[in-house]
Order: structure tokens, then C-alpha cells, then sequence
């Protein structure tokens, strides 16, 4: 990929041009657009990554499932009754249809409704006939009619991964650098962390790789999100240069290897790990005081104060973004097609947080991010126009994400971070 | 809610309260009453949570259906005291209900 970059021959299997010297890095645009390119990404990309399947948290007893479609693979994220998590594919061994129908419960079993096969939730069958109407060892000889389980299920920090190539390297090895993100989230509390009840569901009109670099995107923020800065400014009182030249954190790009990175800096709104803002009042300056001192205590300064005033917002190789800002979101993206994303995003919060602290957290979430905060429908406004834009990629066929890379240390509003994403990205698809 | 009185072959008590809808399989299984394998989880499609019930009892509860007799018949040394414990709810009536856990299920 490194030399010079030639643009005169679009495609040809090559979608990421990199000129190291000239510090240029384009992408084609028919890297969003192809349907052949969304079908290679599901056999090398979706096929053989980990992929997000929940939280721990979101089964706190045993014979808790919950139900969940991803990367199109419906699937039951369940524990049995000893506990152990399980990851089956949500479909009778019989004739097809799904057995768990809810979107989450408790459950010792699961029956199928269409002929009635039930199953334990361990997966085992677990439906009588009567005699003579299937073999005496049905079920018993490679010929299994439990329910399918997805090939790999392995946790770091209660974050549950799934990958449906079975020879694929362990996800600890996968996540490389890409653990100090999940360590810093689950640190946030003494007390652990879970995801808040309660999911957004949206769709959006374009490639799923435009939200995966929107998703760490500190350049855009503010010429996209001046509604959301001019509120902000509001409410906490200022104006955005006072607060810039207050801030100390350092802007930063991490690459973890593996196509997964991350930014991190310092942004004006209240976090309510550890930034406290005057709309948060008296007391919210104590709370805030009491957590950092905790904090400190527990994990010590340098990283007490990247928790308490460091925003970050990471991408995990291929499609889950963590992004600890005014608030925790753990979102999902899922493509459907070249242009249709869909997308969950969860709130991830302290366990036993006081309903004070919790309704600043969720506030905070609220304002900013999902389909009723104010940045949101600004990005998918930006995310759907750039994809209809892409019908001229005849003749504007590429992409720049080249901002920052001739510096030493990239800031966290470059582009290194999205080039840690798409370098991973070409060497799993431009591959013979 | 229905206090259940779980024996055991060994002569093992456990004492459970299972609230009113729940199914003395799930309260007995959720209770960590030995023996009761209840593989299907209480969809009656396994008779793997099979139990006897004193002659007392079994008059004063509503009589198994066709499907739950037809599915006693896979059961291990079923007798005329036989039932599947995933097929009788729990309401006040049957406070103190004793449920005798055979030694074994039969194997699916």
C-alpha cells in the first residue's frame, strides 16, 4: 500500500491508497457503494472477526437470555442453569423456525412453536416421540438436532465477543491494545459496571463504515454538532475558547493493533465520572470530588485522571464503538446492505449508582447521542448525504483521510485513528 | 404462594414456596431440588421431571391431560400416583404439597 499514490486507476481490487511520504491516504468510494465489496466484507470481515454479543451484565442470573441479530445471524445469548453463558443460533434444528421468540427473560428451556421441539437451555434436545417414529439413537450420531452453537464465545471484562470461524485467534489476542478501552470502562466503578436496560434501535441510509469513522471523528464535531455546542455553551455557562483554554488533557491517537484505535482528549461538557459542570450545582461538585477521590485511591493518579477528565471514543475492529464521553455508549453497527446500517447503542453506567448521579449520566446521553439527542440526526444527516454523494464517485471517486499524517503524534480531531481502521480493513480485503 | 415439601428417594426434605402460576418443576428446579432433570424446562415434552404425589393430594389437584399421560408413559417406574411436576401450578390450595423425587428420570 506504502509509495506513491495513484489515482488515475480507481478500483481493481484496491480500495486504500497510502503515500507515506506526501502523508496522503485516500479510499475509494466504491468502497461504499459495492455490493460485491459488502459481500466480501461479510466473508472476510464479519465471518472471521469477533464480534460484540453483549454484555455480561445483561444476564445477571442464571437461565437469563436475551435475543439479538448480529451481523444477520439472529442468535440467543443465554446462561444455563449453572451459569455457563452460551451463544446458540436462534433456529430449530427441525424445520427453521426461531425458539426464542422474546427479546429477553429467564427461561429453563426453550420450545420451538411451529412443531413443539423443545430444548434445554443448555442446547441439548429435549422432546420425547413416540416410539418408532425416530430412530431409537436420534439425535446421537453426528446427526445432532440440538441447537447450533455459534462457533466461538469468549469475554473480556464481561464484554462477550462471538466469531463464527472456528480457528480464529483468541479474542484475547484479537483485542490487542484494544483491552486498556474495556479496562478503562469497567474501572469507572468499585462497584462494576452494567449496561443499562433499555436499547436505541436505529436505522441509517448509508455504509456502515461511514459510521464506523464517524464514530471517532473529533475533526467534525464542531462544524456538525454547533446545535449541540451552542446549547452545551448555554447551559454551562462560557464560551467554547474559555473552556478550551482551560483544558490540560492531552489529544491523543492510540493504535491497538489489530485495525482497532481509538482518540482521546478533553472536551467542555460534564462527565459525570469525574468533570464537573456549574449546571451540576453544589452538590454535584461534591459527588463529583467523591469519585475522583476514589478513583485516585483505587487506580492511582495518571490513570484516575485519564478516567475522570480523558474523552475517548474507540473503534473495536470491525463494528463496535465505545465511546466514553458525557457518557458511556456501547454501540453496535450492523450493515445490511451497501447503504443501510443498523445500529444499537446501550448506555453503560456504574451498578448501584444513586439515582441522582444515574439521572445526570442518562441526561447527558440523552442530550447528545441516539435518534432524539442533539448529535445524532446531525450525523446521520452527514452519514446518508456523503452516501448519496457517492453517486458522483464516477467522477469523484475518492475518499481523503489524510488530516494529521505528516505529524509525529497525531491529535485526536486527525485522521490517524480511521487509518488504523482502514489499513486492517484493506489487508483482510485486498488480500489474494 | 404454596409452601412445597420435596422428598427425595434418600429421605432428603427441601421445603419451597412457590408463588401462585409457577410450576412446582420450575420452583423445585430453581430451588436446587435434586432429581428433577426437567430437561425441556417445562414445555411437557420430556418427562424428565417426573414425581410421585401422595394419594391425598392427588385427588385435590386438577387431573393430568391427555398430553401429560401420553408423556408419563416415557417416564422411569411410572405408577397410578405418577405426574410431571412442569404440569402442576402453584396456588394457596396446595400449601404443603408433598412431591415425592424418584431415584431416577429416564435418560432422553
Amino acid at each position: 500500500m506504502a509509495g506513491q499514490v495513484d489515482l488515475t486507476k480507481p478500483q481493481d481490487g484496491k480500495w486504500v491508497r497510502e503515500d507515506s511520504e506526501r502523508g496522503l491516504f485516500k479510499v475509494s468510494r466504491d468502497a461504499f457503494t459495492s455490493q460485491a465489496v459488502f459481500e466480501r466484507e461479510r466473508e472476510r470481515i464479519f465471518n472471521k472477526c469477533w464480534l460484540y454479543l453483549g454484555h455480561g451484565s445483561e444476564l445477571e442470573n442464571p437461565n437469563d437470555f436475551l435475543t439479538r441479530n448480529v451481523a444477520g445471524h439472529e442468535l440467543i445469548f443465554n446462561r444455563d442453569r449453572k451459569g455457563v453463558f452460551n451463544a446458540f443460533f436462534n433456529t430449530c434444528p427441525h424445520r427453521g423456525a426461531m425458539v426464542a421468540r422474546e427479546e429477553c427473560g429467564n427461561a429453563l428451556g426453550f420450545k420451538c412453536f411451529y412443531h413443539g421441539w423443545a430444548f434445554n437451555n443448555n442446547g441439548k434436545y429435549a422432546t420425547r416421540s413416540p416410539e418408532g417414529v425416530y430412530p431409537k439413537d436420534f439425535g446421537r450420531e453426528g446427526d445432532s438436532v440440538d441447537l447450533s452453537r455459534v462457533p466461538r464465545l469468549e469475554q473480556y471484562r464481561d464484554f462477550y465477543f462471538i466469531n463464527f470461524d472456528a480457528d480464529a485467534i483468541s479474542l484475547d489476542e484479537y483485542l490487542a491494545g484494544s483491552k486498556e478501552i474495556l479496562d478503562i470502562v469497567s474501572d469507572h466503578s468499585p462497584d462494576g459496571m452494567e449496561i443499562v436496560s433499555g436499547v436505541q434501535n436505529y436505522s441509517i441510509k448509508a455504509n456502515w463504515k461511514l459510521l464506523v469513522e464517524n464514530s471517532f471523528d473529533g475533526y467534525h464535531a464542531e462544524e456538525t454538532h454547533d446545535t449541540y455546542f451552542k446549547y452545551l455553551f448555554d447551559a454551562i455557562g462560557g464560551t467554547p475558547e474559555e473552556a478550551i483554554a482551560k483544558m490540560t488533557g492531552e489529544s491523543s491517537c492510540y493504535d491497538y493493533g489489530n485495525g482497532h484505535a481509538a482518540i482521546e482528549g478533553e472536551a467542555p461538557w460534564g462527565r459525570p465520572v469525574g468533570r464537573h459542570i456549574p449546571a451540576w450545582g453544589e452538590k454535584g461538585k461534591e459527588d463529583i470530588a467523591a469519585i475522583v477521590e476514589e478513583l485516585e485511591g483505587r487506580v492511582g493518579k495518571p490513570m484516575a485522571k485519564r478516567i475522570s477528565n480523558g474523552d475517548r471514543n474507540a473503534v473495536f475492529f470491525p463494528n463496535l464503538v465505545i465511546n466514553d464521553i458525557m457518557a458511556i455508549t456501547v454501540r453496535a453497527l450492523y450493515p445490511v446492505g451497501p447503504d443501510e446500517i443498523h445500529v444499537s447503542s446501550w448506555a453503560f453506567a456504574p451498578k448501584g449508582e444513586s439515582p441522582e448521579l444515574r439521572k445526570r449520566r442518562l441526561d447527558n446521553f440523552l442530550e447528545f447521542l441516539g435518534p432524539g439527542g442533539f448529535a445524532t440526526p446531525d450525523d446521520v444527516e452527514a452519514l446518508e448525504s456523503a452516501q448519496i454523494g457517492y453517486g458522483n464517485a464516477q467522477f469523484a471517486p475518492w475518499n481523503d483521510i489524510s488530516r494529521g499524517m505528516l505529524k509525529e503524534k497525531a491529535a485526536n480531531n486527525d485522521e490517524e485513528q480511521m487509518r488504523c481502521f482502514w489499513r486492517e480493513w484493506a489487508r483482510r480485503m485486498e488480500a489474494e | 404462594m404454596a409452601l412445597v415439601i420435596f422428598v427425595n428417594a434418600d429421605g432428603t426434605k427441601t421445603e419451597i414456596d412457590i408463588e401462585d402460576g409457577i410450576s412446582v418443576m420450575e420452583g423445585g428446579v430453581r430451588g436446587g431440588v435434586d432429581g428433577l432433570d426437567a430437561d425441556c424446562g417445562g414445555q411437557g415434552a420430556c418427562a424428565t421431571c417426573h414425581v410421585h404425589v401422595g394419594p391425598d393430594w392427588k385427588k385435590r389437584l386438577a387431573p393430568p391431560s391427555s398430553d401429560e399421560k401420553e408423556m408419563l408413559e416415557y417416564a422411569f417406574e411410572p405408577d397410578e400416583n405418577s405426574r410431571l411436576s412442569c404440569q402442576i401450578l402453584c396456588n394457596a390450595k396446595l400449601d404443603g404439597l408433598v412431591i415425592h423425587v424418584p431415584s431416577e428420570q429416564s435418560g432422553m
